[in-house]
């Protein structure tokens, strides 16, 4: 009986002790082997006439904006790698001008992101009189 | 439970919570308000422990949710993927420091909050993190021949991390609270500096075993209820709830319906299944209205499954109003939540405790007490005991080595 009631108590603390280790092992510094929760977005202007002037992160309302690419992309050129903590869905904004010299009048084009973190490659082209977006 | 058993447990757990990944957000303002949700919360585990005002109680545990698109945070730019997390952790010692005077203390700690990452001790805070503990603490004296026990203590609230989109929030270390039982009836009040926050009077009329009331019958069948008066300060009015726990069937099956007011509004209702009354297992099936004004979709239904240490929920009332209004997603939450009183356990707010194994010893029939002959050593000798001959054992007269060595 007691050796009954041992491993009874012990089996159940062998079992609860098997689930917390499970537990640790999917959660916590393990799960960001393979989820990144950071951004690190890099933009290339592949148009060929048109300057980029920024990339911002815009509210849903399209009221308040967040900086992220701070710098003017001329046609071909990269923006530097910046590291931000957009993860998730969200809207850019891209200003930019129909001149390859950052002059005229500045434009402002929407698009949604899904962005899943990690090392982002965004290459900006120009198709149909619009911007057009894709990851590298 | 068998250990296979587990194991299907926690790997039909990850399906369905890999099945779940197109989850509701959880709003900026839930997680704003996350610490007076938290402070409220632990006042009424409080008072739910303190019904005995003596013995002891254990609760610690953590929500888990694997994936980041389980607890996303919704936000005027649009939805973040990570982690609402809340993990916790609760103590209650009493001891009798002379006959019938009892005198213990309290500790509960929560640290909740939403991050960019899961973890355990440091979170990534990101420019969107919350990070919050609340720690409610105090001392507790019972008379129990009176059924009376008084406690009080303080509250602190740290705003450990506070991230660009939430309101500012300092830390907050002057919350105060008081506890007043006598019978099934109990006040509490919590207090910030000068001003009420809230004033929580329970009636517990139903009889619980635990607590030396009756096993069964009709004053099992009484009614307790509750009314919790928010202070609503400077940003609304000040509101009311009232709430009603109803044994229907032998302990094991509850109802329970809360109500607002002044607005005399519908909250939430509940039913609840638990196999055994000591409550270590449960089945519940919540509906809570969410505030939204949106028809039908304004109810949210959802139930729970508890496991002794695995609580598996989806939309249950009791995740959405503890864990940032989450749902439509699996959350389970790994735990441990025992109560104790005179060696007997229960889970919190129990009206019986579980049924221990227990051997009937009767004195009259000494030799069907104990078995007679299971293979472990006997302590009782009995006339069939054979008894030890040491015939093979040689003994030699010590040398005369024996008499010195000094």
């Amino acid at each position: 009986m007691l050796r009954n009631s041992f491993s009874a108590k012990f089996g159940r603390v062998a079992a609860f002790a098997f689930l917390a280790c499970v537990a640790l092992s999917l959660t916590g510094c393990l799960s960001h082997w393979f989820l990144e929760s950071e951004s690190r977005l890099q933009v290339e202007n592949r148009t060929e006439n048109w300057s980029i002037i920024s990339v911002d992160v815009a509210s849903e309302n399209r009221a308040k904006f967040s900086s992220w690419i701070d710098e003017t992309l001329l046609p071909g050129e990269r923006s530097h790698v910046v590291e931000e903590d957009w993860v998730g869905d969200f809207t850019f904004r891209v200003k930019y001008t129909k001149s390859s010299d950052a002059t005229g009048d500045t434009l402002v084009d929407y698009h949604e992101f899904n962005l899943d973190g990690g090392s982002l490659y965004l290459i900006v082209e120009e198709g149909k009189g619009k911007l057009s977006y894709r990851f590298k | 439970m068998k250990f296979s058993g587990i194991l299907k447990t926690l790997l039909s757990l990850v399906a369905v919570s890999a099945v779940s990944a197109l989850a509701d957000a959880v709003s900026v303002d839930a997680l704003a308000n996350g610490g007076a949700v938290t402070r409220d919360n632990q006042l009424s585990e409080i008072r739910d422990v303190l019904r005995g005002g003596r013995g002891g109680y254990v609760n610690f545990g953590f929500n888990y949710m694997p994936l980041v698109s389980q607890t996303p945070l919704k936000s005027e730019f649009g939805e973040h993927d990570g982690f609402a997390f809340r993990h916790y952790l609760a103590g209650f010692g009493a001891g009798e420091i002379s006959k019938n005077n009892h005198l213990g203390m309290v500790f509960w700690l929560e640290r909740s909050g939403w991050d960019g990452e899961d973890f355990f001790l440091i979170p990534q805070y990101n420019d969107f993190s919350v990070v919050r503990s609340v720690a409610t603490w105090g001392a507790v004296y019972t008379q129990s021949s009176l059924d009376l026990t008084f406690a009080a203590g303080m509250q602190h609230q740290n705003a450990e991390y506070v991230g660009r989109l939430y309101p500012d929030e300092n830390d907050k270390w002057l919350y105060s609270w008081a506890h007043l039982r006598w019978g099934h009836t109990s006040i509490q009040g919590s207090f910030h500096r000068t001003d009420w926050q809230s004033l929580r009077i329970s009636i517990d009329l139903e009889s619980r075993a635990v607590y030396g009331g009756r096993r069964s019958g009709p004053l099992t069948y009484l009614p307790n209820f509750e009314m919790a008066l928010y202070n609503g300060m400077d940003y609304a009015d000040d509101s009311v709830r009232v709430s009603w726990e109803q044994n229907l069937f032998a302990q094991q099956l509850y109802g329970e319906v809360t109500f607002d007011f002044p607005n005399k509004e519908f909250h939430s209702a509940a039913l609840k299944f638990y196999p055994d009354p000591s409550r270590m297992i449960g089945f519940e099936a919540t509906c809570l209205r969410r505030n939204e004004r949106g028809g039908s979709s304004d109810l949210l239904w959802g139930g729970a499954i508890d496991l002794l240490f695995i609580r598996l929920a989806y939309n249950s009332s009791y995740e959405y109003e503890r864990l940032f209004r989450a749902k439509g997603t699996f959350i389970a939450e790994i735990k441990f939540d025992m109560a104790t009183i005179d060696g007997f356990l229960f889970a919190r707010g129990a009206p019986k405790s579980a049924p221990l194994e227990s051997v009937t010893f009767n004195p009259k029939e000494k030799s069907s007490a104990f078995p007679k002959d299971d293979g472990k050593i006997q302590l009782n000798k009995s006339p069939e005991t054979k008894p030890l001959n040491a015939s093979g054992i040689r003994y030699e007269k010590a040398g005369t080595s024996s008499k010195g060595g000094k």
